[in-house]
């Protein structure tokens, strides 16, 4: 029987993997997943499974560290079963961040965060990843006084640290000039700047392109950028990528990401979902032109200027994205909720319609349960 | 006023295990195949057991529970009423269920030491008259705890079943997976825990049962339009087994709901996971709402509809509150 669970717990994380960013993959088949991975580690936990029938905090983070069997992010999710079902998140955010060997020491933060607790006071004391992630969770909690504090005081921190505390402010105030900090940072690829990007006016995004523009490298990015943004005045740019066969793949995502079932009027099935990839590209080409002249004739549907899944981004949009969009979709939504100025509304009803569907969940949704 | 349940034991012929009966949606379980006397091999959970007729596979099959709970202790029978839960035994005449009710008495005479223990022979949804009585006795009185227990075998039933067409052969290729089971709990009224918001109950035939299920279902939906804060149902157990003449009555039924199902309603078609276990699957799915409730699996409202076999049905409509 604990065999038999055990593998079918490393069957259903690696099936979360598969989930993350695909766009195939629905709200209902995450949650499910996490339900089942609920109930397989409860089942163990009453087998008496070493590590999820154990409840001290320390023991658990010990087994975490010895098992090397899991990558870091299982080993967080682990953790984070572990803590639901002792519901001891609490103690176990305590143990963590004084555990400064552990691997997921630099995690705390997002536990604090995921688990709904309250988290450690920022501290400089704690390593520069430590750290940051306390800045993130403190943005995401829009606990802009905390963050001025920090902003003000004048503690000799990393410049990447200083780069994050400039990103997470209530109000951006240099813009497109941060972009400079992130690529000679070289943090072009992370939370961080895709947090700042979905914040950005339609010209300093395209300050940022151009920016990103001068290393040839980083168009994967810029097109994830343009998809990010939200702005609709790129479809024609994502429609020329779209013919390029070396980006048709990236640039096919991003207009899937802007502009959803729309693109199912535009490109037939058969052709988005054609297995054989080689041949998937070289049909997409084709309807790089296609979009172009129904963008250019006003010819897509109640086409808003900020857009995600073919509609304006509004509120209600993203809510509804989160609950039904694929999992690509739900991410975007959620960057956006973070910038969303209708969202502080949102979170004073009582039933939230975004119960664990909270925006944290999906900045990194590799390492949420 | 809420229940919670404690002491529960589930054993059903496809698990002995009651945490593994009662994730059975989540975490799936081997499909068991029997082999019948004829060597045909069938999906059908029976436990090995050597039994002559009904009533002495039921007996086999409450011995170790009964033994279990008595050997626990934490159930004082003296002070706790039972509850059986079972076949609709006494439609034509009472005949059976005395000769049941003797048996059992004689078995296992500890759970007759209390004056309003009870028999409920009236199949699954046997859950819905025994919870309103249990209401009854807890509101009228200051007794808090009530034992239920269900039981129930196919067993003796197959060569019947076999002969219908109501297993899965290679010849029907659908139909149900016969099993059996045990489930015991007690219900005990509490502050927190779950609210039973609706509860009725018909009967009808064969013939008229579509009729009496829409009805029901009809009902339910203008309780909820009136009387609940939220008019969603957020999970449906239904009484699917496999056969056409089961999902059939609801399947026709379901549109009286339309006002109040959403995009995310769980249909919970638990029946086809575990088996066909005749009476006890109204308290199986009673305990197993109970604990993904508990366990905050499902969230609002839940419908659970039951269908006996010849002549009654039921329907509960639930909800949370407290701790979960």
């Amino acid at each position: 029987m604990g065999v038999l669970s055990m593998s079918l717990l490393t069957d259903l994380l690696a099936q979360r993997e598969q989930f993350i960013n695909a766009d195939y993959a629905y709200k209902s088949n995450v949650d499910k997943n996490r339900l089942q991975l609920l109930a397989c580690a409860r089942l163990l936990a009453k087998k008496n499974h070493p590590f999820f029938a154990e409840a001290q905090p320390k023991t658990v983070l010990l087994a975490l560290q010895q098992d090397k069997s899991f990558s870091p992010n299982q080993q967080f999710l682990l953790l984070q079963l572990n803590a639901t079902i002792h519901d001891n998140a609490g103690i176990i955010l305590e143990r963590l961040y004084q555990d400064k060997e552990s691997e997921l020491h630099p995690l705390a933060s997002k536990l604090a965060l995921i688990m709904k607790v309250d988290d450690l006071p920022l501290s400089v004391k704690y390593s520069q990843a430590t750290f940051n992630n306390q800045l993130l969770t403190c943005y995401y909690r829009q606990q802009w006084s905390t963050l001025h504090r920090v902003q003000m005081s004048n503690h000799n921190v990393s410049s990447l640290t200083q780069l994050y505390i400039a990103v997470l402010q209530e109000s951006l105030p240099s813009e497109s000039e941060l972009t400079t900090d992130f690529i000679t940072l070289d943090y072009i690829n992370s939370e961080l700047f895709e947090l700042y990007v979905v914040r950005l006016p339609f010209e300093q995004v395209n300050k940022v392109i151009e920016l990103l523009s001068i290393d040839k490298q980083n168009t994967k990015l810029i097109i994830k950028v343009m998809a990010l943004s939200g702005y609709s005045q790129f479809i024609p740019l994502l429609a020329r990528y779209l013919q390029d066969k070396n980006h048709t793949v990236d640039a096919y995502n991003s207009l899937n990401i802007l502009l959803g079932d729309q693109l199912a009027l535009i490109i037939p099935d058969k052709v988005q979902s054609n297995s054989d990839q080689s041949e998937r590209i070289e049909d997409l080409t084709y309807y790089g032109a296609k979009i172009l002249h129904l963008y250019e004739s006003s010819l897509i549907d109640s086409l808003a200027p900020r857009i995600l899944m073919g509609k304006n981004i509004i509120k209600g949009q993203l809510v509804h994205v989160f609950q039904f969009g694929s999992q690509s979709h739900r991410r975007v939504a959620s960057l956006h909720f973070t910038h969303c100025k209708t969202r502080l509304q949102s979170q004073n009803t009582t039933q939230s319609p975004l119960s664990h569907v909270d925006v944290e969940y999906y900045a990194q949704p590799e390492i949420v349960l | 006023m809420s229940f919670i349940l404690s002491d529960s034991i589930l054993k059903l012929g496809i698990t002995a295990d009651l945490d593994s009966a009662l994730a059975i949606d989540l975490l799936p379980i081997n499909l068991p195949i029997h082999t019948t006397d004829n060597g045909l091999q069938i999906p059908a959970a029976f436990n090995e057991l050597q039994s002559n007729s009904k009533i002495d596979r039921i007996i086999q099959l409450l011995k170790p529970v009964i033994k279990q709970t008595l050997a626990e202790g934490s159930v004082d029978f003296n002070t706790t009423p039972v509850f059986w839960l079972l076949p609709e035994l006494a439609i034509e005449d009472n005949q059976v269920l005395i000769d049941w009710a003797s048996q059992l008495k004689t078995q296992f005479p500890e759970l007759f030491s209390h004056a309003k223990t009870q028999f409920f022979p009236f199949g699954s949804s046997a859950i819905v008259m025994a919870l309103s009585a249990v209401q009854a006795l807890t509101t009228s009185s200051d007794m808090t705890k009530v034992c239920l227990i269900a039981v129930d075998s196919y067993y003796h039933a197959l060569d019947n079943l076999l002969e219908n067409n109501a297993c899965i052969t290679p010849e029907t290729g659908r139909g149900m997976m016969p099993s059996e089971g045990v489930a015991l709990t007690c219900v005990n009224s509490s502050r927190e825990g779950l609210n039973i918001e609706y509860a009725k109950t018909d009967r009808a035939t064969e013939w008229q049962l579509n009729k009496s299920v829409d009805a029901l279902l009809y009902d339910v939906a203008g309780y909820l339009k009136s009387n609940m804060k939220s008019s969603n149902i957020d999970q449906f157990y239904t009484p699917s087994n496999g056969l056409d003449n089961t999902s059939d009555a609801w399947i026709e039924a379901y549109g009286r709901l339309s006002g109040h199902l959403s995009r995310t309603t769980q249909l919970k078609q638990i029946g086809l996971l575990s088996g066909e276990v005749g009476c006890v699957s109204g308290l199986y799915h009673f305990m197993h709402l109970y604990h993904a409730y508990q366990h905050g699996y499902i969230t609002g409202n839940t419908l659970q509809l039951a269908i006996s076999e010849r002549l009654y049905q039921g329907v509960h409509l639930y909800s949370w509150t407290g701790k979960d």
